[in-house]
């Protein structure tokens, strides 16, 4: 168990960096989830007060309360190009531990943009939901205030897209 | 929409405003500030009517928390309204006496209240007194003794401990429960005694006066809580007897819901001693035969023009049969500016397309259109259920059409038959790209998805503006964006694939013309030429102007979330196969196991995954596509006619 144990370390983390790689991969798409599932968290209770008074809002607050939900996509998209781009889902491949590294400290740190930003989403989708709340009409409005926490969300998933294409330039899969 | 003014003698205004009640058809306004004082707000026919509106909407709260009129699930996911023909709710109306009730369902309330009141106090003293179950005598007693003083106290850790090493021989002290103590010394020792029991730091705790022992008074307790329970019972029972009734005063309250705002329309109508003034909209169609009854019936005249901008017009949304359920996801955002566009039949397909890949399987597509057709028959007669879920016949369809080019039949289902059975075959035949196998094909799919819809936002945009005539805001907002897009996509690709020289050239030259175009254009409207140039600039990017580059990215990435859910309603699907294969080996049981997995798996997926597949779509539209033209803000046409949150009226009375 040991020697088997010892030698899949040494394969994946001393002569090529492919299991830095799968971190990086399951930080970001772990660290997106949670915070998705935080986000939707605040803002579906803020919901559930809202709708306990006014039940006719259910299709206003539905979009907005999801609006969390997208980090955990994006972090979901980031752990897919990881696998895809470092060689991980087609078997054999020659990753330099460094570029493994690398990609994980992308998908880490996108990881922790994507977790923080569906919190903060929420709570921002938790006020936008009390607009909508006093003013039903104003729902067009309410739902692009959380959707500017997104951009940086998004910022993040380009910056990791953009690492991961110069980080996996030289990745040859076999 | 027609602009009117109706102007009719003063005489007949009260049959004219009936009429008008009666046609539904003007949208009421108030009458310009031009008119002179005289003219004063019509009378309100029914002064009482708010009054019963608030009585019977207290009633109607009390009846459904003892569930009458209660929603079901399905009918609680769309907010609609009981349906009644008109001469129900007259006579619903006739029949109910909203003081009466009123009254009513306060006694009941108070009564309801007085007992739990009693309960409450019962509960307290029981669990007060069962700390003295044990002491055999009345504890009044205890208060009354001549020579010696008793007293209860609590005491904390640290007293008891200095209780029990420096308690004077006067006193003596027995644990009565937890840290409740009885102390009792004699009463010509008080002072001594009292003085040592503070320097403890106790809580004092009254003993119960009770003329009986502790134990006979919580039999009689008891046997209180016992009768006040029979009593609650039975006045629930009274509750819900009067609940019954729920569905008439639901009616009644439609009615005069509909009274109340005739009387608050009527406000708007002002007249002199001789002419009644009415102003509203009217949908164009009806201006003729309108025009004709207000000169024929009421001897008056009809003054008419086109709304101009900066009127609040009204909007009337008429959509044919197809498009009509798809007006719920406008809703969900406000209803359309009326010199804007109705954006409604221009994102249908979109959407359903959006559904179809994000749900994308055909097994679960005919699933929904089964289900969404025996929901409409039951439905039929709630108009906003049946376009609700019409809406999801649609999305079956497109369920099906996608989840047969990405060969999803209940994930992998038909590898379970064998290989190369007969279904497998023809899935395969008309599966067009495996997302699962191809992710980067599927995900550049969904970019792409983005792209098209995102200049598909800036055509609307492009149409939206020529219709109003403004032909600069078309070719500025619009046209230069597709200039400068452009050139970024086409440069963005290089990225992924080695592109010709020439077509880098051309995205070049594209880049730099739309942004010098957009530099120039979009701070047009500043004072100085300094501030148009850095408006223009720092509109590329984004943060001020109609779009800009980071929100094209930002918009057009969003859209991968079509990919993601796509894979996981599959991979969710494939997993519960995976299950009822493994079930499958079991003896006896395998195959009845692989059945019940199956059935239960596809099930919970179906219901799990049809949520996200609405919701994120919707956000794709509200979000990212009506971003780009859509101007929300208009004013909902309700014409001055029956008119209730609760019921809606069809005419007649007949069976």
């Amino acid at each position: 168990m040991q020697e088997v144990l010892k030698e899949l370390l040494t394969k994946y983390f001393v002569q090529g960096g492919l299991g830095y790689a799968m971190i990086g991969a399951a930080a970001a798409v772990s660290l997106g989830c949670i915070g998705s599932a935080r986000g939707i968290r605040i803002s579906a209770s803020q919901a559930g007060g809202v709708m306990s008074e006014k039940p006719e809002l259910f299709g206003k607050l539905l979009v907005i309360m999801a609006l969390p939900g997208t980090q955990g996509f994006y972090s979901l998209i980031c752990a897919i190009l990881i696998g895809m781009w470092s060689g991980l889902f087609k078997g054999q491949v020659s990753l330099p531990p460094v570029v493994g590294i690398s990609i994980m400290a992308v998908g880490i740190g996108t990881g922790m943009v994507e977790w923080l930003s569906a919190i903060y989403q929420g709570e921002t989708s938790a006020a936008a939901i009390n607009l909508v709340a006093k003013q039903p009409d104003a729902s067009g409005r309410a739902i692009l205030l959380p959707a500017l926490v997104e951009t940086y969300a998004l910022v993040a998933l380009l910056a990791a897209i953009v690492l991961l294409l110069f980080l996996t330039k030289g990745v040859v899969i076999s | 929409m027609k602009k009117v003014t109706a102007l009719v003698p003063a005489d007949a205004l009260p049959s004219f405003t009936a009429s008008l009640h009666k046609r539904a058809v003007l949208h009421l306004t108030k009458v310009g500030e031009e008119l002179p004082d005289s003219y004063r707000p019509s009378a309100k026919p029914e002064d009482g009517a708010h009054d019963k509106v608030a009585k019977l909407e207290q009633v109607m709260a009390f009846c459904e928390s003892y569930g009458a009129a209660k929603k079901s699930f399905v009918e609680s996911l769309v907010s609609s309204r009981t349906v009644a023909r008109t001469t129900e709710l007259e006579a619903a109306a006739r029949r109910i006496n909203p003081n009466a009730l009123h009254s009513e369902v306060g006694e009941l309330r108070a009564r309801h209240d007085t007992l739990l009141q009693r309960m409450a106090s019962v509960e307290k003293e029981t669990e007060r007194l069962r700390a003295f179950a044990g002491v055999a005598v009345p504890l009044d007693a205890l208060l009354h003794l001549r020579h010696i003083h008793v007293a209860l106290v609590r005491l904390g850790n640290r007293a008891q401990e200095e209780l029990e090493r420096a308690c004077p021989e006067t006193i003596v002290y027995e644990r009565l429960a937890g840290d409740l103590f009885w102390v009792a010394f004699p009463r010509e020792d008080e002072s001594a005694a009292e003085a040592f029991i503070e320097s403890l730091g106790p809580a004092r705790e009254e003993i119960p006066a009770v003329e009986s022992t502790a134990r006979e008074r919580l039999a009689s307790l008891a046997a209180e809580k016992h009768k006040l329970l029979v009593e609650l019972s039975e006045l629930d029972a009274e509750c819900r007897a009067f609940a019954q009734g729920g569905n008439e005063v639901e009616l009644a309250l439609g009615y005069w819901q509909s009274e109340m705002h005739r009387a608050d329309g009527l406000e708007k109508v002002l007249h002199s001693d001789r002419i009644g003034v009415v102003h509203g909209y009217l949908p164009a169609v009806h201006l003729e035969s309108f025009s004709r009854d207000v000169r024929a019936q009421f001897g008056g005249e009809v003054l008419s023009e086109d709304p101009k901008p900066g009127d609040r017009v009204p909007v009337k949304v008429s959509l044919r049969g197809f498009f009509r359920p798809v007006r719920l996801l406008v809703d969900m955002f406000g209803v359309p500016d009326y010199f804007s566009i109705d954006p409604t039949p221009f994102l249908t397909f979109t959407f359903l397309a959006f559904f179809g890949i994000c749900f994308s399987d055909v097994v679960y597509g005919l699933g929904l259109i089964a289900l969404s057709a025996i929901l409409m028959r039951k439905f039929r007669q709630q108009e906003s259920l049946r376009y609700f879920f019409q809406l999801f016949l649609y999305c079956g369809v497109s369920t099906c059409v996608f989840g047969a080019l990405i060969g999803s039949w209940a994930g992998d289902l038909f590898k379970y038959f064998g290989e190369g059975n007969v279904l497998q075959r023809f899935a395969q035949s008309l599966t067009v790209l495996d997302p699962l196998s191809d992710p980067i094909t599927a995900l550049l799919c969904a970019v792409f998805i983005g792209v098209a819809n995102q200049y598909f936002g800036i055509s609307m945009l492009i149409w939206r503006n020529w219709r109003r005539g403004d032909r600069k805001g078309a070719l500025y907002d619009g046209g230069l964006w597709y200039l400068y897009l452009t050139g970024i996509v086409i440069l963005c690709s290089g990225m992924f694939a080695t592109l010709p020289g020439v077509l880098k050239g051309v995205g070049a030259c594209l880049l730099v013309l739309g942004a010098i175009g957009l530099v120039l254009t979009q701070g047009r409207d500043q004072e100085t030429l300094a501030g148009r140039v850095i408006f223009g600039v720092v509109s590329l990017y984004g943060i001020l102007g109609s779009y800009g580059a980071t929100g094209f990215v930002g918009d057009t990435l969003s859209y991968t979330r079509l990919l993601a859910l796509g894979l996981t309603t599959g991979i969710v699907g494939m997993s519960f196969n995976i299950l009822a294969d493994i079930a499958a080996g079991l003896p006896y049981i395998g195959l009845i196991m692989f059945v019940v997995i199956l059935i239960f798996g596809h099930t919970f997926n179906f219901f799990m995954s049809i949520i996200g597949s609405f919701v994120h779509p919707a956000r794709l539209i509200l979000l990212e596509f009506f971003g780009r033209f859509y101007e929300p803000g208009g004013i909902r046409y309700e014409p001055f006619g029956f008119r209730s949150e609760r019921v809606e009226a069809i005419t007649g009375g007949g069976e």
